[in-house]
């Protein structure tokens, strides 16, 4: 997992991190201690420079060794049960036992968590429908088999239904990704699976629209909550399949984000983000907006790409944290921003037009912070490896480079 | 729950009181009984000397001895009784969360939880349950093992209503040594507070700390109890070193290695807060921190304290114009009302009455919003205004503190203010089921029943705290400042109102005394 290659990529972007390293600025103070801290050299005043400035990584290819890779990771963790809660008694001692026939009444007890098993199944039927012929493809075929059976879709629907919030709206928006790819894959596999999970997805669908509609005010971590996530994550579907959904989408885009000015970057990232907020409602918004009217808007909300204001959306691992490995066990979150961010710059690069000069630049810094991501996926074990592959694979997919079978 | 002694002496407790209560009874029949968010806000008065003549000539309850006993009764009457197991339907009666079905379902009843009948009872989940619990683990639940010598706080629905009623039942005793019920307040405090029992409480918490997964994950809710239930605890161990007598001497230096403990883990913890909690729930951060200073100021703990007037120096200094015509508690639910939604967004404390087309401006102080929307903490018990006032009355010195406030909080005066003049109006019908986490209410007539009862709790509190915080403002102005005896009469109605709500209440016991014994050791 740890090529040669990608040990010398994060090398160059060390370096990088030391040259770039120039602000004299104080609000640095708000950000997690294992970013770099160190004072930037050289201020840039133009777009030109700063893209010279740049090391030339080259994205990542998404070609079938990676395509092994990312759906080997998924492939390992679908089987691995939900960790059992690990809380200690006050006064009730909970004895735990997995719920009956879970292989049969529950489609996503995997990876983790609910919403990493959603998009640990959405990383394997997309890069099944990439690389079809992938070695791997019966063992993700069987593996999505045992799992979208209709039993198991019908018991996760009768749970979700008695679950309240639970998994709204990170989890469903996911949910709501899977059944997209499922529903636009001609495959007869895939329309089975599809209509097994229909029903949770029309029930998901039908939530998040409502969720959307009720929402006070924008969700702005750089966690799960993020609600320009869920929307991202959500669009595709909704665009496709389900129209009050997509009204509901550009309602709260229009309710909650349109006004928006000055996005704080100064806080990014908080210590424990695996998203940029920034980049999430930008990215977003430019799906939404058209190029004519998201231009004069993005102008407005983010800083330029060289100022040193947005400096901190392109920071992360530093040296240090790469040689620090009782950092990366306790935050697999950073390593995950890397590719989470790579996908928010890609997403923005591509809603752009494409003479703006932003856009290669946008390109670059996708595939530098996807870079130091690569090297890591499997330094921080099953913290990680249970959900690094689906963002991986986001990030691959907005590059505009169509895959080597 | 119910010794012959309590309820005797609740009974004349309740004798006692009635007098009182039927002034608060004959004002409230006086009140208009529209809907609260039908009404446009009042036009500004004159000035403060314009308001006090329109306010209602209600002076500050006094706690003589019969209202003392009552409200010691009161938590004795919970302290042994079993917390409900994690997830059980209904969080018992006098949960302030309001659980769905509080239909006297004894927590021992629920030992034998088999896996299918955990499943089979799963009613619809209640709004803000977001752990997924059961969907591929199912517990079975027993009681731990020598509950009452491994554990001090195990009784009043949860972990800080027990700690707020020890610290009544330790208040009780200590203003009134020779009082009626001074011998059962020792038989429980003795039982409770013993040496094994806060031994297993700070070994409990610290494998809970150490258990807690450094990963963030969607469902992790932080530690146990921090920060209110600690700063519940840092209240009562406050409250016993103060005493002087030598059993209480003896319960103080048993809590107070937990206290310690405590102390530095919510220092820890607000030091790395990135923003507070400013919803009116009680994970409000300004809350635990009020609490905590009283212990941090009388234990003489420097760090606490520094750890504290740093962040909310930092927080709150620069806050203007504090939303309180927002603060309107609406009957039958909304705005103020349960599910403490507001305290989502970002911008809590900023004027929030303009709502137009202009930039939305992110750079200054914008929160991220950082409780999910649905079910942020639980039904509002604070108000956000008057808590985070409260608190900065104690970290600026009464000079700075004066101009502070008078650039947080609108005129005492104006129209923008009035909804924190108000007694809070008493619904008479239950709220309806609470938003955004799509369970179905309970409709059937117990469940409406219990619901309203659970309200008229919430109100309650909600008043207590108001009056509380009031007085807490007042005492921190300078002592010539004329909005003073405005707040002092503003905090009476509030507190009036609580104690009217209090007289018959039957789902707030484990938790009400407290904060109105709170509100009284403020205003002595």
């Amino acid at each position: 997992m740890m090529s040669t290659r990608f040990s010398t990529v994060a090398r160059t972007l060390s370096g990088l991190v030391l040259v770039l390293a120039t602000l004299p600025a104080a609000a640095q103070t708000k950000r997690a201690a294992i970013v770099d801290e160190s004072p930037r050299v050289a201020a840039f005043t133009d777009l030109a420079t700063f893209y010279a400035s740049l090391p030339a990584v080259e994205p990542h290819p998404l070609d079938r060794t990676t395509a092994l890779q990312l759906s080997a990771m998924p492939l390992a963790c679908m089987d691995h049960p939900q960790p059992r809660p690990n809380t200690v008694s006050y006064l009730w001692d909970a004895t735990y036992t997995p719920v009956p026939d879970y292989e049969t009444t529950r489609a996503f007890y995997g990876c983790y968590d609910w919403h990493s098993a959603v998009n640990s199944a959405w990383t394997l039927v997309r890069i099944l429908k990439m690389f079809p012929d992938l070695p791997t493809a019966p063992a993700i075929r069987q593996k999505l088999n045992d799992h979208f059976g209709a039993t198991n879709v019908a018991g996760d629907l009768e749970f979700m239904r008695g679950a309240g919030t639970f998994e709204l709206p990170y989890g469903y928006a996911w949910l709501l990704r899977l059944q997209y790819e499922l529903k636009t894959w001609k495959d007869s596999d895939a329309v089975r699976w599809a209509a097994n999970m229909q029903p949770m997805a029309t029930y998901m669908a039908d939530r998040m629209t409502t969720y959307l509609k009720t929402l006070p005010t924008a969700v702005r971590t750089g966690v799960h909550p993020n609600t320009a996530m869920a929307m991202d994550n959500a669009l595709g579907y909704a665009r496709a399949f389900d129209p009050p959904l997509e009204t509901a989408i550009r309602e709260a885009a229009d309710r909650l984000f349109k006004r928006d000015i000055h996005c704080n970057t100064a806080v990014e990232p908080g210590p424990s983000d695996f998203a940029s907020p920034c980049l999430m409602e930008a990215s977003i918004m430019g799906q939404l907006m058209p190029a004519e009217a998201f231009v004069p808007w993005l102008d407005a909300f983010l800083p330029p790409l060289y100022s040193d204001d947005f400096h901190p959306l392109t920071v992360g691992l530093g040296p240090e944290f790469v040689k620090n490995p009782a950092a990366i066990a306790s935050k697999s979150h950073i390593v995950g921003l890397a590719f989470v961010r790579a996908t928010s710059m890609g997403e923005l690069a591509n809603a752009l037009p494409a003479n703006d000069p932003r856009v290669p630049v946008l390109r670059r810094l996708a595939a530098m912070q996807a870079a130091t991501g690569f090297p890591l996926m499997g330094a921080v074990g099953y913290d990680g490896s249970h959900y690094y592959a689906s963002w991986a694979t986001t990030y691959l997919i907005t590059e505009p480079v169509p895959p080597h079978p | 729950m119910k010794s012959p002694l309590v309820s005797q002496f609740g009974r004349s407790a309740v004798v006692a009181i009635v007098t009182f209560a039927s002034i608060g009874r004959s004002a409230l029949a006086q009140r208009s009984t529209s809907r609260a968010d039908s009404v446009p806000l009042r036009a500004d008065y004159r000035d403060l000397n314009e308001l006090l003549q329109k306010l209602p000539k209600i002076a500050a309850p006094q706690l003589d001895e019969a209202r003392a006993l009552w409200l010691g009764a009161l938590p004795m009457s919970c302290l042994d009784r079993l917390q409900p197991r994690a997830g059980a339907r209904g969080a018992g009666r006098g949960a302030p969360a309001g659980a769905g079905d509080s239909a006297n379902r004894r927590a021992g009843d629920s030992t034998a939880d088999s896996a299918t009948r955990g499943r089979a009872a799963r009613g619809p989940a209640q709004a803000g349950t977001n752990t997924g619990a059961g969907y591929f683990w199912v517990p079975t639940y027993k009681l731990v093992a020598d509950h009452d010598r491994l554990r001090a706080f195990w009784g009043c629905n949860d972990w800080h209503s027990a700690v707020g009623s020890t610290w009544a039942t330790v208040r009780l005793l200590k203003n009134y040594p020779n009082n009626a019920l001074r011998d059962l307040a020792r038989e429980k405090l003795n039982a409770h507070l013993g040496k094994s029992n806060l031994d297993g409480e700070i070994e409990f918490f610290r494998a809970t700390a150490a258990a807690i997964n450094p990963i963030p994950s969607a469902s992790q809710t932080g530690l146990f109890e921090r920060p209110y239930g600690f700063a519940w605890l840092l209240e009562l161990a406050q409250e016993l070193r103060t005493s002087a007598d030598s059993q209480s001497q003896r319960w103080s230096s048993n809590v107070a290695p937990l206290a310690s403990w405590m102390a530095d883990s919510l220092g820890a913890y607000l030091t790395k807060l990135v923003e507070p909690v400013r919803g009116g729930a009680q994970n409000n951060t300004a809350l635990s921190m009020t609490l905590a200073l009283d212990y941090a100021d009388l234990a003489g703990d420097g760090k606490l304290r520094r750890a504290i007037v740093t962040t909310a120096r930092k927080f709150y200094l620069s806050d203007t114009t504090c939303a309180t015509q927002n603060e309107r508690v609406v009957a039958g639910g909304g705005r103020g009302g349960r599910g403490g939604g507001r305290a989502a967004g970002r911008g809590t404390n900023a004027d929030s009455s303009s709502r137009s087309s202009a930039p939305n401006d992110l750079s200054a102080g914008a929160g991220r919003g950082a409780t999910p929307p649905a079910g942020g903490g639980g039904p509002e018990i604070v108000s956000p205004c008057l808590t985070e006032a409260a608190l900065m009355g104690r970290v600026l010195d009464s000079r700075a503190y004066a101009t502070w406030l008078s650039n947080f909080l609108p005129p005492l005066e104006s129209g923008r203010f009035a909804p924190l003049t108000e007694a809070i109006a008493i619904p008479t019908s239950a709220p309806p089921g609470r938003g955004g986490g799509g369970a179905a209410p309970d409709t059937s007539a117990a469940g409406a029943a219990a619901a309203l009862a659970n309200e008229h709790a919430r109100i309650a509190g909600l008043s207590f705290a108001r009056a509380q915080a009031m007085e807490r403002i007042a005492r921190a102005l300078p002592a010539n400042d004329p909005r003073v005896a405005a707040l002092h009469r503003l905090s009476a109605i509030q507190a009036d109102r609580g104690f009217t709500l209090l007289r018959d209440d039957t789902a707030g016991m484990s938790w009400l005394p407290a904060q109105a014994l709170l509100y009284e050791m403020v205003r002595q």
